[in-house]
Formats: structure tokens, sequence, C-alpha cells
């Protein structure tokens, strides 16, 4: 028996769905889930601290989640598995902030904004990855177990959010109108290939980057709307579907998808 | 009376210099002007001159950045892609004649023939050679990044109130079509079009000072109220084209330079100069500020020369270091001088 420990953002609730539907197909491996969303605006995953040989939370709230996510557990025995899987906190909304000041030669441009290159903004991307908790934890699980740390990134955004006219959450709302401009500046595809030229920068220090599969990527950049169809998230203490205004939560064929992948590489 | 009787301890080389500790002699500089918190400052100049910018920005001076790094680069790779060493992503100017024509370009008053250099396969901007660490894929990627860059240097040149400029060199490359003056020689760190027959140019005083008054006029006509700050880079040439000895060279360009920012600190009232050359080169300091290559100059000789300028401009407000400044004399290795590649040609 293969024990995987999941654990991650408001994203693992895809995984869990997409976990709930294939487990039969993987009679061989059993996964502990441990997820807490980003409550605040600081990533949740830094409010873990290492005791001993467990991970434990510091705030009440991911305390509540890691047991109501692992079916009554709280601290996570470095001991009791055999591979981690990683899920969100690295994604294209960090470095498409970028976007506002900073453009390629590959792309629209204006005065205004300060033109680099595109190795220039690839290492600046991967920067930021490696910047976040959950890169870091992901090289802090590897450090300490040796075993395979394997990071899935946050999907791409659904395809339909081209259509879309805005969000009342002021984070969504913020990215789909920046995602639309670099959409209609035909930016899209340049930046896609930066962020992934970016998650394949960061393969190291032990830390395997899972990126989406080619057939589940359209138009450069985007998922395909059916995977974002009925998107499942990890909010309000449990699994639940996302707003309709969520164009970044995908569903459980998505997560399905996803983690056969990432079963398949264990 | 002797003119010379009553005059302060500094006046004289015993009591000013030979009486004193190095480390202690004092009033070796007084200001012509102050420099306010609101001052937005501007710094250009040689390899020398990297150092002025990071630690005015550490100590409370308004430095411009029209060209930021992007968040997420680690500092570590800043000066691989141009950035945090001036107020733009320009480079190193080694010359005055540099500045000038930069100044021009920028305003649209002049443009340069053969900017798109060779690097293998790739291209670069000669006047910036060292912008990108392997170069742009295309001619057209160095046009518009020269382009880009252009009006952030325009910006500067409109905006800024102070101008800190250190002359490095009096050593330059002359595009003989149309008198380009090129940071680099052919064929050091890229390939210029074979058209442009680069030609050695060495700058005299009079010369120097001519394109400084000549830049001075032009931001004056954007910019009225603009002040500048000279100083003169202490670094010896790394080699010579000329033929004189490289010693003999070395004091030929610093002696030009420092005579010109004199002549034009002592002409012009919104003109200062700061001797950052003297506090390294001179024998009153006996060599202490220059590392075994007696070239590079020592963590201990940079903060020294600030130490220097921050005594007759205190600092506005001390901003947190992110790594301690070191008091060794470790070399300081973290500027970027493409000038110092030419050792490689030492055989």
């Amino acid at each position: 028996m293969k024990r995987v420990c999941c654990l991650g953002t408001s994203h693992i609730g895809a995984v869990k769905g997409g976990w709930d539907a294939i487990a039969k197909q993987w009679p061989d491996v059993a996964l502990t889930f441990f997820g807490a969303p980003n409550l605040r605006v600081e990533e949740s995953l830094q409010f873990l601290k290492l005791e001993g040989r467990h991970i434990v939370p510091t705030d009440r709230d991911v305390h509540r989640y890691f047991h109501i996510t692992s079916g009554g557990l709280t601290r996570i025995d470095l001991d009791a598995y055999d591979a981690f899987v990683v899920v969100g906190g690295v994604g294209l909304t960090k470095p498409f902030d970028l976007y506002t000041f900073y453009r390629t030669d590959e792309q629209a441009h204006a005065a205004e904004n300060v033109l680099v290159s595109a190795d220039c903004l690839t290492e600046a991307f991967a920067g930021i990855f490696r910047a976040t908790y959950t890169y870091r934890l992901c090289v802090g699980l590897h450090q300490l177990t040796k075993r395979p740390v394997l990071l899935l990134p946050d999907p791409r955004p659904s395809e339909a959010l081209l259509a879309s006219e805005g969000s009342d959450n002021l984070a969504w709302d913020f990215y789909i109108k920046l995602i639309k401009q670099m959409h209609a500046n035909g930016d899209h595809r340049p930046e896609a290939s930066y962020f992934k030229a970016a998650l394949k920068a960061i393969c190291q220090h032990g830390v395997t980057v899972v990126d989406t599969p080619d057939d589940l990527v359209v138009n450069s950049m985007f998922t395909p709307h059916r995977y974002c169809r009925d998107s499942v998230w990890l909010q309000n203490e449990t699994y639940e579907l996302s707003p309709n205004d969520d164009y970044f939560h995908m569903n459980q064929d998505f997560g399905a998808r996803v983690l056969t992948d990432v079963l398949s590489r264990l | 009376m002797s003119p010379y009787e009553n005059l302060p301890k500094r006046s004289f080389w015993k009591t000013g210099v030979a009486q004193s500790h190095a480390m202690e002699i004092r009033d070796l500089y007084i200001r012509k002007f102050e420099i306010g918190a609101e001052t937005q400052i501007a710094t250009a100049g040689s390899c020398f001159a990297q150092h002025i910018k990071r630690r005015l920005a550490k100590n409370g001076f308004k430095v411009m950045d029209f060209e930021p790094p992007p968040l997420g680069l680690g500092s570590e790779r800043f000066s691989v892609y141009g950035f945090d060493q001036f107020s733009a992503r320009y480079g190193n100017i080694y010359t005055v004649r540099q500045l000038l024509q930069l100044a021009q370009e920028a305003l649209d008053i002049r443009k340069p023939a053969h900017v798109v250099w060779r690097k293998g396969e790739r291209f670069v901007d000669g006047l910036r050679p060292a912008l990108e660490p392997i170069g742009f894929k295309t001619p057209e990627a160095v046009a518009l990044h020269r382009q880009n860059h252009l009006f952030k240097v325009r910006a500067m040149l409109h905006r800024m109130n102070l101008m800190i400029f250190t002359l490095g060199l009096t050593e330059a490359w002359v595009d003989g079509v149309d008198g380009t003056v090129y940071p680099t020689a052919a064929d050091t760190v890229a390939s210029p079009p074979p058209q442009s027959h680069l030609g050695f140019k060495n700058f005299t005083t009079a010369e120097t000072i001519a394109d400084f008054v000549e830049f001075r006029d032009l931001v004056k006509r954007i910019n009225p109220t603009c002040a500048f700050l000279l100083t003169v880079s202490p670094v010896p040439l790394t080699a010579t084209a000329g033929v004189e000895h490289v010693l003999a060279a070395t004091t030929y360009s610093k002696s030009a330079l420092r005579a010109a920012a004199g002549e034009l600190a002592g002409t012009y009232p919104d003109v200062d100069y700061f001797p950052s050359y003297e506090i390294i080169s001179s024998p009153a300091y006996k060599g202490f500020f220059f590392e075994p290559n007696l070239r590079s100059v020592s963590a201990a000789g940079v903060e020294h020369v600030m130490q220097t300028f921050f005594a007759a401009h205190p600092p506005h407000a001390q901003k947190p270091e992110v790594a301690p400044v070191t008091t060794t004399s470790a070399p300081v290795a973290d500027v970027a001088c493409e000038e110092a590649l030419l050792e490689a040609f030492a055989k």
C-alpha cells in the first residue's frame, strides 16, 4: 500500500472529488487529505510549523480544516507517508500581477511599461514561485523526508472567463479583467509560455512540478470550461460547489485527470 | 598680511593631511548645495557610480529608478539584467560624450546608426552591451527595448532635480560614420556591424568640458532647476588602447577628468564636485582602499567615500538593510563593469 499525503489550498476540492471518483482504480494507494483554503490574504500554508517529526498548524482555522479534511487528524506525521502531493499556491495570478507594469518585446507594450526580455520575466516568475509558502513547504518536505514531493499548480482559468463581465469577488474581478486585457492584446500566448517555463525551472530541490496535461489546456492558457462547470472548492469548512463567477477552481473531472497523472508518477 | 594667514587647517598640507590620520582628514568636502529629502536624484557614470545609487537609497535619499527590477527576480541577478545600477538601465556611461549622446538620443536630437551589435547568434544593444546575459533573439527586439529605454531616460531628464555623474574614462570607441561613442571596443563583449568602423579616441580635458557644458545646456532647456554633482572614478584603467604604459594612461585619464570636473564646478553654481577620487587615490590614503590588484576598490573604501559624502549630506532616514554592510576589506564585486573584461586580453 502506497500512502500519499495530499495537502493544499482550496484547489484541493477538485482533487478530493477526483480521488473519490477514481479511488477504486488505485487499490494500492491510500490518500490522506490536509486542506486549508486561503482564508485571509495570506496563504494558509504559512500557518504550519515543524514539531519533532510532525507538521502542525499554528492557526486555529487551519487546525480545524485539517481535522475536517483528514477525517480527524490535525498533525502530519512525516514518517507516515511514502509521498507528498501539494496542491495550489503556485499559479498564474501572482506572476500575472507583473503584466500591469512589465512587458516583453513579444507583447504589446506602451512607453509607460518597463520592457524586459522573456528570459528575465521567466526568471522573475520562477522567483515568485520559489517565494511562495507552497514551494517552500515542498522543499522542506523533501529535505525532511527524502520522499517524492509533487507540486500541482493552480489550474489555468476557465476559457469562459473571456466572456465574463467580472465578479463581485474583488480578487477574481481584478484577474478576470487583467486576463481579458492580456488576451485582447494577444499577450496570453507568450505569458503562458513564460509561466510554463518558470514551472519547469522550479523543478529542483527534490520538488517535481506536475503541470496540467497539455490536453487540458486550450488557447494557450485556459482550461476547457467543461472542467470548471460544477467546480468544487474547499471553503466554509467543507467541499462545496464554488460560485458561478469562479473561473479559477475546477471540478472533480479535472481533479481526476490531474491526480491520475500524479499517481502514475509515484 | 599674507593671504595664507588665518586660513583654516584644511588649507595646509601639514595640518590638513600630514598631521592627520588618513581616516580622520576633516572637511575634505564642503557641499555647494543641499540635497533635500525630496530631491529627485538621478545617477549615472562608470562602474564605481553603481555604489552611489544603492548607498544613497539606503540612506533615505530619493534616488529615481525608471526601470526597476520585476518582483521575483533575485537581487543576485539584478546586475545580469542591468537593474539597480543607475536610474535607468543605460549601463555604465564611461565618458561625458556618451552621456551627452544618450541625452540627445532620448530627446530625439540624434539617432545612432549602428546600435545593434552581434553576440554569437544573438543581438545586443551596442550602447549597453551587458544588458542581457545572452542577448536578444532579433535586431528588432534590440530596437524595441532601446525605444522603451529612451522614453524612461527622457522622463528622467525631465524630472530629476539632481544628477550625480561619475566620470570614468577618457578613452572611448567611436563610430567612424556618425561619431557615436560606445562603452566597449569591438569584439570584447559583442561585435558591431563592419560598416561602423569603430576607432579609438582619447578625449581631452577641453572636449570633456565642452561635452558636459552641452549636456548641461540640454538638460537646463527642459529642466531649468536641475543641479549636477560630479565625481571622478578612482578606479584605474584595466587596459589602455593608446601607446602609453597603462599607468601613464591612467594618470592622463584621471587628471583630465579631474581637471574637467574642477573647472566645471568652479564655473557653474549648480555644479558641485565630490572628491571620491581623492579619497581613494591620494597618497594621503597610502593605497589603503585598493585591493591587492591595486585597481579594485575595497568595500571599506566605498564605505569611507560614502561616509564622507554623508557627513556633508546627512542621511534623511536609514532604511533597514537587507544584508549587513561589511566593514572588512572584502572586494566590492557586486558591480557590473564591462571595462574589467579587458583584463581577459592581458597575456
